[in-house]
């Protein structure tokens, strides 16, 4: 497991589980954060026109409204539908972090179909160039957050993760014998069968031989 | 002029990809301002003039060289973007300048006699006498060659001219007179050689039709994707078209330049330099194909096979790949 990276599947299980009025709080406390953090990246993202940008994981019950361009860049939660944004970007939870993170060439991405853009692509091509001339850790940037325990905050996130991936490859294990078990099974059956078919035809031929047999006494006498 | 090593010229976009294509392996890098002077010309990208200091003076220190791209043509009565464009290459200790339009050369010739000038692809200089013509008046030290010629036509023109050639190695393949697409102009009414680009962001548009995309340039569409299947850039040369009854790519499939199988071919051919193309592509690209590239040529100098090409079709555009107009000619 990669420990710099932000783990996928905890930050899925808690996108999904935290309340959304608290989720929008933590985005607000994070982009503030960032801008600490990251204060070219904002000074570029203000240089951009106006836009508004939604970011779609198709692993989410929700979307993102990112705001950036000519005043404070800003991001929320919004239902998935029933909200105009200038430009969308759809594709997996894991995709568009990895996209947020520049670790997959984008271009790629979309020849792929990983991630989709709908709306004015000149929006998402200058969020795109922007994002990619900084290096964002998004799992640094989190642990940030938790100012003077934000190390032991990380390695909160890297052990509950590394106990998830745990309960998974166990679950994953557990799943596989139960499967090989039932294969194992399976074969024991048709071997049954199989040898229930060949007691049968040696059954009949030692029928048709006493049958002979009885015939060849009946001749001599 | 004809060296055993083939110099690897590489992409920066931004100042991230600078130090990305630095980290890779590249001998040079190669990048832009951030206006309509290069023909890069996308929201978000490209280098202010402080960074573009920052970043010659970071590639000077890892021993790799810095080209400063001014290709695009200036227009009438607004030459003077494009002069302020060659003075800050100068001011920023570039290596050299990438150069197209012809009252530029003579403008940089004048202005920066000791500013090294290659030859940009989009003066489409394919033939001996047209190399000559830049080099006689405009003492042009390299020519970045046209994707249109053979290895045999590469080789013949390095023999007749004695010139510096930088080819293309990685990225797209394009049918048209390089820097000259009048479909493009024609769709979007604006010029790839003034804008400095072939298909204007502001102008495509991607429709999500139930998992089909479809993907268009001002009114027009260009394609239409089914579920499944790669998608490509949104440009006019690489577009589905009806005609004569049959949907097809009448011009040029959605498809990625990929030399790296052929490098000893062009190293016999007396290729100078390769050019890795994408400054609108992200540092993670630049990453793994000058990584990719490095490879290969060292593998190259080391007298080992190279075992590349599989590593990259994922980057190239729809997914696939061809050693373009190297081995086939051209059409």
């Amino acid at each position: 497991m990669d420990e710099s990276r932000l783990p996928v599947p905890l930050a899925r299980v808690a996108l999904r589980v935290i309340p959304e009025s608290v989720l929008n709080r933590l985005t607000y406390l994070l982009i503030r954060r960032m801008q600490k953090i990251h204060p070219g990246l904002f000074q570029n993202l203000a240089r951009l026109d106006a836009a508004t940008v939604c970011i779609e994981p198709s692993d989410l019950p929700y979307r993102f409204v990112l705001k950036f361009g000519q005043g404070p860049t800003s991001l929320r939660t919004a239902p998935r539908a029933g909200y105009s944004c200038d430009a969308a970007v759809k594709g997996k939870l894991e995709s568009l972090l990895n996209l947020l993170e520049g670790r997959i060439d984008s271009d790629m991405m979309f020849f792929s179909r990983e991630i989709i853009i709908t709306g004015d692509t000149a929006v998402v091509v200058a969020l795109r160039n922007t994002l990619d001339r900084e290096e964002i850790r998004l799992l640094d940037d989190i642990s940030a957050m938790c100012g003077p325990v934000s190390n032991p905050a990380r390695k909160v996130i890297v052990r509950v993760n590394k106990f998830m991936d745990h309960i998974k490859t166990s679950m994953k294990n557990a799943h596989e014998r139960r499967y090989s078990r039932d294969a194992d099974e399976t074969a024991a059956k048709l071997e049954c069968a199989r040898l229930q078919e060949e007691i049968k035809a040696l059954k009949f031929r030692l029928a048709k031989f006493e049958v002979r047999g009885k015939r060849m006494d009946a001749s001599a006498l | 002029m004809r060296s055993s090593y083939l110099e690897l010229v590489c992409p920066a976009g931004t100042p991230a990809a600078l130090h990305a294509a630095v980290a890779a392996g590249a001998d040079t890098v190669y990048c832009g301002f951030r206006d309509c002077t290069n023909a890069r010309n996308y929201p978000g990208l490209n280098f202010d003039m402080d960074e573009m200091i920052a970043g010659v003076t970071y590639a000077h220190e890892h021993g790799c060289k810095v080209l400063v791209t001014i290709n695009t043509f200036p227009r009438a009565g607004q030459e003077k973007s494009w002069h302020q464009a060659v003075d800050n290459a100068a001011i920023a200790g570039a290596d050299a300048i990438i150069l197209a339009d012809i009252g530029l050369l003579d403008y940089a010739t004048r202005s920066h006699p000791g500013l090294r000038r290659h030859l940009s692809v989009q003066a489409s200089a394919a033939n001996a006498l047209s190399i000559l013509f830049y080099r006689e008046h405009f003492d042009i030290k390299r020519v970045v060659l046209p994707r249109v010629l053979s290895i045999e036509d590469v080789a013949s023109l390095i023999q007749q001219t004695e010139m510096e050639t930088e080819v293309f190695a990685f990225g797209s393949v394009g049918p048209m007179s390089e820097g000259r697409c009048f479909l493009s102009s024609y769709m979007t009414g604006l010029s790839p050689t003034h804008e400095g680009v072939c298909a204007p962001a502001s102008h495509v548009v991607y429709q999500d039709d139930n998992h089909c995309i479809k993907s268009c340039l001002g009114s027009v569409t260009l394609n239409k994707f089914s579920k499944d299947e790669p998608a490509a850039y949104p440009t006019p040369c690489k577009g589905r078209y009806e005609a004569n009854g049959r949907t097809s790519y009448l011009f040029e499939e959605p498809i990625g330049l990929n030399a790296v199988d052929i490098l000893p071919q062009l190293k016999a051919a007396g290729v100078t330099a390769l050019k890795i193309e994408g400054r609108q592509r992200s540092r993670a690209y630049v990453s793994k194909v000058v990584g990719t590239f490095r490879k290969a040529l060292d593998d190259l100098a080391a007298g080992t096979q190279t075992h590349g090409s599989g590593d990259l079709k994922t980057m190239a555009e729809g997914g696939r790949e061809t050693s373009g107009a190297y081995k086939k000619g051209w059409r």
